[in-house]
């Protein structure tokens, strides 16, 4: 079993502290998603679920809790470790996009293949950039770019490397209904067509459903339920 | 502290520094000119006269608190056994010299010599075969020769007959040697020294009275001029450090403008009144401008202790203290610096309150011109300030604009020879920045290029300029020789070895009527004008134009032609509004000559060669009225030629250069050294001008560090990575800079000097390397700011 879990938190806590103040955000969340599984993590804004995001992607330590990525404890792992581990395993796609804006599309979705270490990282990039159907916007730099554009180089860019899992913030955040529907379905397209585990952090509830699994954070905490009635 | 504070404050300091290091230091060099001039004159004021003073002059003198000495000159000869030697005798009082000392062998107690005493100079000291202890005979008196006199104030006072050998008694012995008969040639000097106000009153009065003046800057004009260069090139490298950090303030004022505007709005949809934002913004600038011109002034102060403590040690020259003048100015020119930020903070202050709303700031460009012209206006301002000329600062922008660009295009045309990078590797990311990072490159490499071009001036283009100077240059003048002498003079130079001697005829002429109008003083305005037409013109001729002379316009006259023509060099233009056509009347000897301008030249005054402004072909010279005179190179080995001569030739003149070249090589290297400290500032406010625009590109690479750690990349390699592009940065910045500075340095060798030329090596070499290590701690210090980035802020970026 544990082979086929991708990614498993278990009772992750993080408090943020100002000053002598301090504002527990999360308070025992636990989730795990497993090969080829696509999971939606739902909650308000400022529920925590950009930091839950963090603390799965290994950008900053949880407090107490264990998380387990691709079977290696992220907790066991220094700053270097994690990001190691998140070249080799893990593919993002942001609300952003968080594309370089001086390098063109090839050059964005190149350098996640030779970050990863992946040979002939030129190629892979053209391969992924003409799955998601940019082969003739290779040297447009992301100005130059729509905004689904954008987030089709960010899609190529999660995929180039072949990551076992990809986490989504808000992945369609930015762009009109639309644009962002055949974003959607690229994602799962992708998620299917690699196997790739899908995590999708949202507020869309419609784009949720279309996950296999959905989970709502409230008060620090993951349930399958959805939100009681008049909670808020 | 804020990093665009901290820069604005570096920016700040460093232009008031510039400012008040190199007009403190010109100053200096200024008031120590003058007081060399004062102590080679003998005097504040030299007042001469052919007739006795006055008795109310020495009142005047005597009332406005003014010292003075009395000096009496004639031409008598003096004897020594067989021998006889025709001098200028000149008899002083006890008050002599009132500025400088006479350098004498043996040293002397008394600063003049005592009566019954003769000092004699070292001509005539061989002329007459004496020394100190031996006796003299002048006029019907014997004198004891108590000293051999080396240079001395007043040496060159009396224009030509102070070229002949000198002896030095006091006043009233001549009278008492009987030499002062009816026909004597004598001539008196009255040295007065005293405050500069009181000084300029005399010398009106003095000149109403009809009598010449002369004030210590005007005896060593070559000296004046040199000065004046130099001041005029000090001036160029401070500006060109001022448009650089015009150029760090002005990209201050658009990083900071955002955050200005956004505060702004914040504040103004709270329903703050313009005035109190305007307020708001203006008193945090208001203060550290004030704070970091006094910071400036202060560095000023040290820098020049520094500087005068350095000259001291290295060039043995003791300068006098910095007046307050150029600190103020310096403190003038920084706060006017600082307003170079006036329209961004104006502009951040008109921020309308619905900003907070839209956040989202104008397009870059807007404001951009109207900033720019600002700063343009700002530097207008600076450089009235500093020098009063436009044309400097039209040549600091050329150069300063012209250089960056140069270097910035050198560099990334070196980026474009190398094959392209992957976008993780040093390469890559320059290729991606594009013209931003061949900005930076011109921005930093300018700095460097400057100081290569000065040190490179001076080991590739100066240094063998002077040395292939003795295979040309003469180092001795010959004066008056006589028709007579000439041939014979000739043979004797020619056995010594010294080899097509040009000997030239001197012909001394009164201008009388310019175009057939008759002139005077009064026709001209310009002060140096009015002195060359009260002096004698010099005449000579010349069958072909001298080898060392450049046509201008018209054509030289052929060879053997009769008519009254004459060749007028650029200085004789410039005076006298010459063109060819026109005419001009000259009294030799109480005849008129006229002669008609048919070509202007340009002489080349530093191949130390006699040259004239004025000459007439062979023909047209009334050759009987003429003395000659020669130069040639003398090596040390033969300077017993020297004593030979004056032994048959008496009457003549020896001028001995190899003073003056070696002055006029010593303040070569003073200029060279104050320039090397001047562009060091260039340098600094280069590198400020990239961290700068590091600081305003940080934001950015913040955003790019996040994304590439989200991507997986480790901070050590994204370490490496931004250490790696820095020192590709820094390689071409140097390689570029040192590329333009070779071209710079090819083309002043081979055009100013002409000179062949060869690269150095070393000179290619090194300036990347310095600019690598620059960088490299440039790279270190962005380092903190943009790999510590968390990727999380990726997160929060789209919220």
């Amino acid at each position: 079993m544990t082979r086929d879990i991708l990614l498993d938190a278990n009772l992750v806590q993080h408090t943020l502290r100002h000053g002598t103040e301090s504002l527990p955000i999360l308070r025992g969340a636990s989730l795990h998603i497993e090969r080829g599984e696509s999971l939606a993590i739902l909650g308000p804004s400022g529920s925590g679920k950009s930091t839950l995001l963090s603390l799965l992607a290994g950008f900053e330590s949880a407090q107490s809790g264990e998380i387990t990525l691709c079977g290696q404890s992220l907790s066991g792992l220094d700053e270097e470790g994690r990001a190691a581990l998140r070249a080799q395993h893990l593919g993002f796609v942001f609300q952003s996009f968080a594309l370089l804006p001086q390098a063109t599309a090839l050059q964005n979705v190149e350098l996640a293949a030779q970050i990863a270490g992946r040979a002939q990282p030129r190629e892979k990039a053209r391969e992924a950039l003409a799955a998601v159907g940019l082969a003739e916007r290779l040297d447009h730099r992301p100005a130059a770019l729509s905004g689904g554009e954008q987030q089709r180089v960010a899609l190529a860019r999660a995929f180039v490397h072949q990551p076992a899992l990809i986490l989504a913030d808000e992945p369609t955040g930015n762009l009109d209904q639309r644009t962002g529907a055949r974003i959607i379905e690229l994602l799962f397209g992708l998620n299917r067509e690699h196997g790739t585990g899908l995590l999708l952090v949202t507020h869309d509830l419609a784009l949720a459903e279309r996950c296999q699994r959905q989970l709502h954070l409230r008060d620090g905490q993951l349930h399958d339920d959805p939100l009681p009635a008049g909670a808020g | 502290m804020r990093p665009a504070r901290a820069l604005l404050l570096l920016c700040l300091a460093l232009a008031t520094a510039v400012c008040a290091s190199t007009g403190a230091l010109t100053a200096r060099v200024e008031t120590l000119l003058v007081s060399r001039s004062a102590a080679t004159l003998g005097g504040d004021l030299l007042l001469r006269s052919s007739t006795p003073f006055a008795a109310e002059l020495r009142e005047q003198v005597a009332q406005a608190g003014l010292d003075d000495s009395l000096e009496l000159s004639l031409p008598t000869v003096a004897f020594a056994g067989e021998r006889s030697q025709l001098i200028n005798l000149r008899g002083v009082d006890a008050q002599w010299p009132l500025r400088g000392s006479a350098r004498t062998q043996p040293a002397q107690s008394s600063s003049a010599p005592p009566p019954g005493v003769v000092w004699v100079d070292e001509r005539l000291a061989t002329a007459l075969d004496v020394g100190p202890g031996a006796q003299v005979q002048i006029g019907r008196n014997e004198f004891r020769v108590g000293a051999v006199l080396g240079a001395h104030p007043g040496q060159g006072n009396a224009g030509f007959s102070s070229l002949a050998p000198q002896a030095l008694l006091r006043s009233e012995e001549i009278e008492a040697a009987g030499l002062l008969a009816e026909g004597a040639r004598s001539r008196w000097y009255l040295y007065v020294a005293g405050p500069p106000a009181a000084i300029a009153t005399l010398r009106s009065q003095a000149e109403e009275q009809g009598l010449r003046a002369a004030a210590p800057g005007e005896v060593r004009p070559e000296i004046g001029s040199a000065l004046q260069r130099a001041d005029r090139l000090l001036t160029l490298a401070a500006l060109s450090s001022l448009i650089l950090l015009a150029g760090v303030v002005f990209l201050l004022g658009r990083y900071q403008l955002p955050s200005w505007e956004y505060e702004t709005a914040v504040l103004r949809s709270l329903g703050a009144s313009r005035r109190a934002l305007l307020r708001r913004l203006a008193w945090p600038w208001a203060r550290d401008s004030l704070f970091a011109v006094a910071a400036g002034t202060a560095l000023a102060v040290g820098v020049h202790a520094l500087i005068g403590l350095l000259l001291a040690r290295q060039q043995q020259l003791a300068l006098p203290p910095a007046p307050l003048a150029p600190f103020l100015v310096a403190a003038a020119a920084g706060l006017l610096l600082s307003l170079v930020l006036l329209p961004h903070l104006l502009r951040a202050s008109a921020t309308p309150p619905a900003r907070v709303l839209r956040q989202q700031h104008d397009a870059a460009s807007h404001g951009l011109l109207r900033g720019l012209a600002w700063t343009l206006l700002c530097l207008v301002g600076l450089s009235l300030l500093l020098s009063r000329s436009l044309e400097l600062l039209l040549a600091g922008l050329g150069l300063t604009v012209l250089g960056a660009l140069l270097i910035g295009l050198l560099a990334w045309g070196l980026l474009r020879l190398l094959p392209p990078g992957p976008p993780l590797s040093a390469r890559g990311q320059l290729r991606q920045q594009g013209a931003a990072a061949g900005l930076q490159a011109g921005a930093l490499g300018l700095g460097i290029s400057v100081l290569l071009l000065l040190a490179g001036l001076q080991s590739q283009v100066i240094a063998p300029w002077q040395a292939q100077l003795p295979a040309d240059a003469p180092n001795r003048f010959l004066l008056n020789i006589q028709p007579g002498q000439r041939d014979a003079l000739d043979a004797t130079l020619r056995e010594s070895g010294i080899a097509e001697p040009r000997i030239m005829p001197m012909v001394r002429g009164r201008l009388v009527a310019l175009n057939g109008e008759p002139v005077s003083v009064e026709d001209f305005d310009d002060p140096e004008t009015q002195r060359w037409i009260n002096r004698d013109f010099n005449l000579s001729s010349a069958a072909t134009l001298p080898t060392d002379n450049r046509l201008l316009e018209g054509d030289f006259w052929t060879p053997g032609t009769t008519e009254a023509l004459m060749s007028a060099d650029v200085y004789a233009v410039e005076r006298l509004g010459l063109e060819p056509g026109s005419t001009m009347t000259l009294d030799v000897a109480g005849q008129q000559y006229e002669y008609r301008v048919t070509n202007l030249r340009e002489v080349q005054w530093d191949s130390l060669q006699p040259n004239f402004f004025l000459l007439v072909p062979p023909a047209a010279l009334p050759v009987e009225q003429a003395t000659w005179l020669t130069s040639y190179y003398l090596p040390p080995a033969q300077s017993a030629l020297d004593r030979e001569l004056i032994g048959r030739f008496p009457n003549l003149t020896i001028l001995d250069l190899d003073a003056l070249l070696l002055e006029i090589r010593a303040l070569t290297g003073r200029a060279l050294f104050a320039l090397q400290w001047v562009f060091g500032f260039t340098l600094l406010a280069g590198s400020l001008l990239v961290l700068t625009m590091l600081l305003a590109s940080a934001p950015a690479r913040r955003h790019q560090a996040a994304i590439l750690r989200a991507l997986g990349l480790a901070r050590t390699r994204l370490r490496a990575l931004t250490l790696r592009e820095f020192a590709l940065l820094g390689l071409l910045a140097g390689g570029g800079a040192a590329l333009a500075a070779q071209l710079a340095l090819a083309t002043l060798a081979q055009r100013a000097f002409q000179m062949p030329w060869t690269p150095d090596w070393r000179l290619l070499l090194l300036p990347p390397a310095l600019a690598l290590l620059l960088t490299a701690l440039l790279g270190w210090l962005m380092l903190r700011s943009t790999t510590t980035t968390p990727p999380a802020r990726l997160l929060k970026e789209g919220a």
